[in-house]
């Protein structure tokens, strides 16, 4: 018996579609890929401040006191048997806030905060933050300032 | 309608564009005609030719093209276009012609040839600039230094601040600085070059500092940096609210030279070679000061002032003990000072200065100390006091007022041990007596009484003697060369339990005292042990004992040679000797009497806090006994043993009540770790 | 007997014959004077750079006090920003190290140096400037309605992109006043982190962090974020405001021409006492754009150019001492179009630096789609009910802009009052929030008072301008050291 031509026609269509389709989307794949590549290379590979502060011995430091860290934007605190850091950034916009009487003070919008860091009172929507204090090897203090801790947490001596 | 705007918008263009072109080519004129320093040059010009010695000179001086001309210092550091409109900088032909044409003064160029220093190394300034409001600062810019401080750029290579590097001439200013900073010891709270006290600001960098680091706020004069400093310095507190750096209102004549000074602070960041090789050892490991005073000077008189007078405590925001007050010399031993020194006082006035943190070196910690310890005064001779003529009237007068309040009336005894006992007085010699007497007991209640004049001192020694009955000289065997070890067995066996685990006293008198040691002689103290002293606990250990417990020679030389041995060996600790007064007693004699300058929990108001850990561990209990006993002179404490019109006298119960009570507030003891501390 | 030239010779005396001939008649065209409306058209149609015209406009387009030139001035700005950028980068030099020696010889020593920079400077302000009152102009007639749309919300990205363009070109300096304000900027863009903070979301999901990133190449502004910001303002943000600016220029071409109103035959007509000269399609009257396009456009170019280089003559572009990362300056302050944003990001950080501006931006994309009504197009104010609603929207702006804030300053806000207030509606209730607050009521209050969705929009965007304006002024004036507010500026402390 002799096949109605139809049969045949719709695979050659749909081929040419299928083959269309796949083409065009491929192509939007590499478009795809090659956006978010772009966008991917244009993001910084490394960050500095990634690695822990060295900050050499606790005896180093005047006894009940904050003594600021420059180069690091942070505050330690040493007492007698414990040793804590207190990041010097505003929580509101990253300004670094100096140290007063009976607390700290920012001077970018005047957020201020007391001698726990707590706020107290300025557009900053939270408190400093304090940060974790580790004791390396050579027993050096180091601070890692990607890691929050609570507000009592301290290292011992 | 629209013809007229089109021919509008036509005449709108053509104002427009007129108004252009006039802005245009005035810009363009005055670029390339106009410019300040173009007219220098030409003026330049004309006066080299003026000045040239014949036609060959005059057509090249003509002939020199009109251009920006700049030093380029090597390795790019700067780029100094100032010779530009000061053409004549190294012209010698230039001599007397007014600036901006005329030579440099002096020989500056030939010691530091342009080609290396260019100009703003020296002078500040903007050198890429060529108008003088670019160069000079509009807008906070680094204005160019007044010739006035240009000094404090001379000090940015040479100054050295602990030995004397500074070049002869030329740095008049600098040097008055310095010197005024080594008299008024500003080291004492700021740090330079890695010295100092960490009170105030690190000054090592403060010439980098520009105008944004300085708040203008409450300056009322001009809003430069050099007026910055005069108006702090007369008024710390005033321009920098919470500050608590007490004024410096000096004349002109000093106030100039110490803001040039301070103008002057760097650190080395240019290439190596601009340094003299003094200054960069300084800043790499400086050279120790060579005496006490000078330390002294540097770190502490500012707030102890150069003859130990101390700040009063209601004149200034803290008060400063008066180290040099004869009083306290006379019962602070070198362990108290040392642990002030050393631990600091645990506040933030007076910090710790040991190495690590003060930048200075143990030795010249220990030189400061002896330079304390040097303002005691001397005492007189055993020969003057020999010679002296003693009378029983002042002597008698003297023990009333001075020893009486610890010894008895009578030399009975009290806090102090029984002088009248005849066993003592047969024990003591003159040069005993004298040595007790004049050094004193450190550590212990016994102050050193050498502010006494030699007849006074003879007078007491007389009465003393005055009370010998008869003397009962015992004959004792050679002791000499015994066990040490044993003799410290011993010692712990039987001795410590009256005179102290370390020999500090207890209810008997501190006999491995240094100073006792030094003070007695081997015979004394055989005589002492072997027969005791009558009417104190004190028994003989030959004499009044059965022949089981007795000692014999050979244990007292053992004994005796621990006690010489223990004289080099030093604890690592104060021990504070007992306390046998009654801490509840005494703490109400002291809300009574104390508290009011001494704050409720002795963290002091109108006078020292005595509740640090640092003071306490440095504090024997016969410190505090004899402090609260004498007072100090001149200052707001009085002398409780003897009593004022304002308030009563205590007596000896009533102060070891007091001292137990301040003994309450230690809760820990400081070790003297520095004894073994290595160089940092 | 005269030589015969050899053939090589006679080539190339025809050759350059041709090209001569070719080149003059070209060049010599011009000089033609363009007598026949053909001729005229020809030299719009056939010409690449003018090709961009339609070659017959309406006569209403021509009229100054319409569009007073804004758009046009904006252009010219951004062209001329370009060819001074270009002149400035023969000797800008975008190291840490030497950007800021760079500028100073540019300034002291390069020929015309000092005069090309303040040009650039001023051109960049100026930018600024137009292109938000071009904006203005067009909300303010009508002119995104009826198909406009698409080009209505290009020219809100090419205000975004203006902004950005000249947040990019601040830095570059690298002295005191651009360290700072770029710092400050940052921070405002990282604020969202607050946000995610708050939702807990940060770890997996931080756009603030994101953003500030890529802008600084690291965690603070430094040698990294100098080059990023140098290619972004010479290469990234240009391309893409030339792009969207050529879009936008050829969209008002196919949109029919500038906007105008319903009567605006009319006003043509009786302006020329009834004759028209030249049809456009449909009958109404139209005119060749050569010449008169091309004079208004010139007039435009030289008022900018005389207008900018008057400022540059006599005018200083401002450079401070060198950028000192350790010395903040305080008050440090975000350049002055930023202004509004930092006051309100001191109330609070996120609301004011990211919630409000999206919010903002957002609400003037999607004006033409709030604005339902289709006959307002091409008068000011879109009549007499416009300018009252708009004056009536400034002056509420005015007064509850100035009464909040200035009791926020003087008798403290929420979070003085109730100390435990969470951190959340302190941060929605904010004196800036409220603000904002008030605006969109008004607007809404406008909607329900009149039904018309027109009115209620002028009544948005008037109170949010003179809102912005407000918070400006703040910002500028009346803010010292530590932010602190003084109620007399000339009581603030000197730097």
């Amino acid at each position: 018996m002799h096949q109605p031509k139809q049969d045949d026609a719709p695979h050659v269509i749909a081929r040419r579609e299928f083959l269309g389709k796949i083409a065009a989307g491929s192509l939007t794949g590499a478009g795809i890929l090659v956006l978010w590549g772009s966008l991917d290379l244009s993001l910084p590979p490394t960050i500095r401040s990634t690695h822990p502060i060295r900050l050499g011995k606790s005896s180093s430091y005047p006894l009940n006191r904050f003594t600021f860290i420059p180069a690091s934007n942070l505050f330690l605190y040493r007492a007698r048997h414990t040793v804590s850091a207190l990041s010097a950034i505003c929580p509101h916009l990253g300004c670094v806030v100096r140290k007063g009487e009976g607390g700290f003070r920012c001077p970018c919008h005047g957020s201020r905060f007391d001698e726990q860091g707590d706020l107290l009172s300025g557009p900053a929507a939270r408190s400093l933050d304090w940060l974790r204090v580790r004791r390396a090897p050579d027993g050096q203090l180091v601070v890692l300032p990607d890691e929050r801790v609570g507000p009592g947490e301290e290292l011992h001596i | 309608m629209e013809e007229k705007l089109i021919r509008f918008y036509k005449y709108l263009a053509l104002v427009s564009a007129i108004i252009c072109i006039a802005v245009f080519s005035l810009t363009a004129a005055f670029d390339h005609f106009g410019r300040p320093w173009q007219a220098m040059q030409r003026e330049y010009r004309t006066i080299l030719a003026g000045r040239a010695q014949n036609d060959r000179q005059r057509a090249e001086a003509e002939r020199s093209p009109i251009e920006v001309r700049q030093l380029v210092l090597p390795g790019e550091l700067r780029v100094d276009r100032c010779i530009t409109c000061h053409a004549g900088i190294e012209n010698p032909s230039m001599d007397g012609i007014r600036i901006p044409f005329s030579i440099h003064s002096g020989d500056y160029l030939t010691t530091h040839p342009p080609e290396k220093f260019g100009c703003t190394l020296c002078h500040k300034g903007q050198g890429r600039a060529l108008e003088v409001q670019d160069v000079c600062g509009v807008e906070g810019h680094d204005p160019s230094v007044s010739l006035q401080y240009v000094e404090a750029l001379c000090a940015q290579c040479h100054l050295t601040l602990f030995v004397n590097g500074l070049p002869s001439s030329g740095t008049e200013k600098v040097r008055g600085g310095l010197e005024l900073v080594r008299r008024e010891g500003c080291l004492g709270c700021h740090k330079l070059r890695g010295v100092g006290g960490h009170v105030g600001p690190d000054l090592t960098e403060q010439g980098r500092k520009g105008r944004h680091y300085y708040s203008f706020r409450r300056i009322k004069g001009d809003h430069s940096v050099v007026n910055w400093h005069r108006e702090h310095f007369r008024d710390p507190g005033g321009v920098s609210p919470g500050s608590s750096m007490p004024a410096f209102d000096l004349p002109g004549r000093e106030m100039e030279p110490l803001i040039t000074f301070v103008l002057g602070q760097f650190s080395p960041s240019l290439p190596l070679d601009y340094y003299s090789s003094e200054v960069l050892q300084e800043f790499r490991s400086r050279q120790s000061l060579r005496t006490g005073r000078e330390a002294y000077l540097l770190t502490c008189s500012a707030c102890h002032r150069s003859d130990g007078a101390g700040r009063d405590f209601g004149e200034h925001p803290y008060g400063a003990p008066s180290i040099g007050n004869p009083d306290f010399q006379a019962v602070a031993s070198r362990e108290l000072i040392e642990y002030a020194i050393w631990s600091g006082r645990g506040t933030s006035r007076m910090e710790s200065w040991n190495p690590i943190l003060s930048g200075l070196r143990a030795e010249e910690l220990e030189l400061i100390v002896d330079h304390v310890r040097g303002f005691r005064p001397k005492g007189p001779s055993l020969a003057a006091v020999k010679e002296a003529d003693g009378s029983m009237l002042l002597g008698r007068e003297s023990f009333a007022h001075n020893c009486s309040l610890c010894h008895g009336e009578a030399g009975e005894g009290g806090p102090g041990p029984s002088l009248n006992s005849p066993d003592f007085l047969g024990a003591a010699s003159e040069e005993f007596l004298y040595s007790t007497i004049v050094i004193g007991r450190s550590n212990t209640a016994m102050p050193s009484w050498s502010a006494l004049p030699p007849r006074e001192i003879a007078s007491l020694i007389l009465l003393l003697r005055s009370w010998q009955k008869e003397s009962r000289g015992l004959s004792l065997p050679r002791i000499g060369g015994g066990n040490s070890r044993r003799g410290e067995d011993l010692y712990a066996s039987r001795c410590a339990r009256c005179h102290g685990r370390f020999g500090e006293g207890g209810i008997g008198p501190a006999i491995l005292n240094p100073d006792f040691l030094s003070a007695a002689s081997d015979g004394y103290i055989g005589q002492t042990i072997a027969r005791g002293r009558a009417h104190t606990p004190m028994f003989g250990w030959r004499e009044d004992l059965t022949r089981a417990e007795r000692l014999g020679p050979d244990d007292l030389g053992d004994l005796i040679s621990f006690m010489r041995a223990r004289k080099d060996s030093l604890l690592d600790f104060l021990p504070p000797g007992a306390s046998t007064g009654r801490p509840l007693q005494g703490r109400e004699l002291y809300h009574e009497l104390c508290s009011t300058c001494h704050g409720r929990a002795g963290e002091g108001i109108k006078a020292p806090a005595l509740n640090s850990q640092e003071f306490l561990s440095g504090a024997t209990n016969g410190f505090l006994l004899a402090t609260l006993t004498l007072g100090r002179r001149g200052t707001a404490m009085p002398s409780w043993g003897r009593g004022t019109s304002e308030y009563r006298r205590l007596t000896a119960g009533e102060r070891l009540d007091i001292v137990a009570h301040l003994r309450t507030w230690q809760r820990e003891v400081l070790r003297r770790d520095w004894i073994s501390t290595p160089e940092p | 007997m005269r030589k015969t030239p050899a053939r090589g010779v006679q080539i190339l005396q025809l050759s350059i014959r041709e090209v001569w001939d070719s080149a003059t008649r070209r060049f010599l065209r011009w000089r033609e004077p363009r007598v026949s409306d053909r001729e005229r058209s020809r030299a719009v149609s056939r010409s690449f750079f003018l090709h961009y015209h339609a070659s017959r406009i309406h006569p209403f387009s021509l009229r100054p006090a319409y569009t007073l030139g804004l758009g046009l001035m904006s252009f010219f700005l951004f062209f001329i920003l370009l060819v001074t950028g270009v002149l400035l980068m023969f000797y800008y030099v975008p190291s840490a190290e030497r950007a800021y020696s760079s500028i100073q010889d540019i300034t002291y020593v390069v020929t015309g140096g000092r005069f090309i920079r303040n040009m650039h400077r001023w051109a960049a302000h100026g930018m600024v400037v137009t292109v938000l009152l071009h904006m203005a102009r067009v909300f303010y007639t009508g002119s995104y309605a009826r198909g406009r749309s698409l080009n209505w919300v290009i020219g809100v990205s090419l205000l975004l992109l203006t902004l950005l363009l000249s947040f990019t070109g601040y830095l570059l300096p690298w002295d005191q006043l651009a360290f700072w304000a770029v710092t400050i900027g940052t921070n405002i863009v990282g604020s969202v982190r607050e946000f995610t903070d708050m939702l807990g979301t940060t770890a997996w999901f931080d756009p603030g962090g994101f953003v500030k990133s890529f802008l600084l190449g690291g965690d603070s502004v430094g040698q990294e974020a100098l080059i990023r910001f140098y290619l972004l303002h010479i290469v990234l943000l240009p391309f893409l405001a030339g792009v969207l600016m050529l879009v936008h220029l050829w969209r008002i071409r196919k949109d029919g021409g500038l906007s105008r109103p319903g009567d605006a035959d009319e006003v043509v007509l009786r302006g020329r006492g009834g004759t028209p000269s030249g049809s456009g399609p449909g009958g109404e009257p139209s005119i060749l754009a050569w010449p008169a396009a091309l004079w208004a456009e010139a007039a435009v170019l030289m008022v900018t150019i005389a207008a900018l280089a008057t400022a540059s003559f006599l005018l200083d572009a401002p450079l401070r001492e060198i950028a000192d990362p350790s010395a903040p300056e305080n008050p440090a302050k975000a350049p002055w179009y930023f202004l509004g944003v930092q006051e309100l990001v001191s109330y609070s950080a996120f609301a004011g630096g990211v919630a409000i501006p999206l919010l903002f931006f957002t609400l003037l994309l999607v004006i033409p789609f709030l604005d339902r009504e289709k006959d307002h197009i091409g008068r000011w104010f879109s009549g007499a009910s416009g300018r009252q609603v708009a004056g009536s929207s400034a002056l509420f702006a005015l007064l509850i802009t100035v009464g909040l804030v200035g009791v926020a300053i003087r008798f403290g806000w929420l979070h003085d009052w109730i100390p435990g207030l969470p951190d959340l509606l302190n941060m929605l209730l904010n004196p800036g929030s409220c603000v904002v607050l008030a605006y969109l009521l008004f607007g809404m209050r406008t909607l329900r008072s009149t039904g018309s969705t027109r009115l209620a929009v002028i009544s948005l965007f008037t109170s949010s301008l003179v809102g912005m304006l407000l918070f400006t002024a703040i910002g500028f004036w009346f803010r010292g050291p530590d932010w602190e507010f003084y109620w007399n500026p000339a009581q603030m402390p000197g730097p």
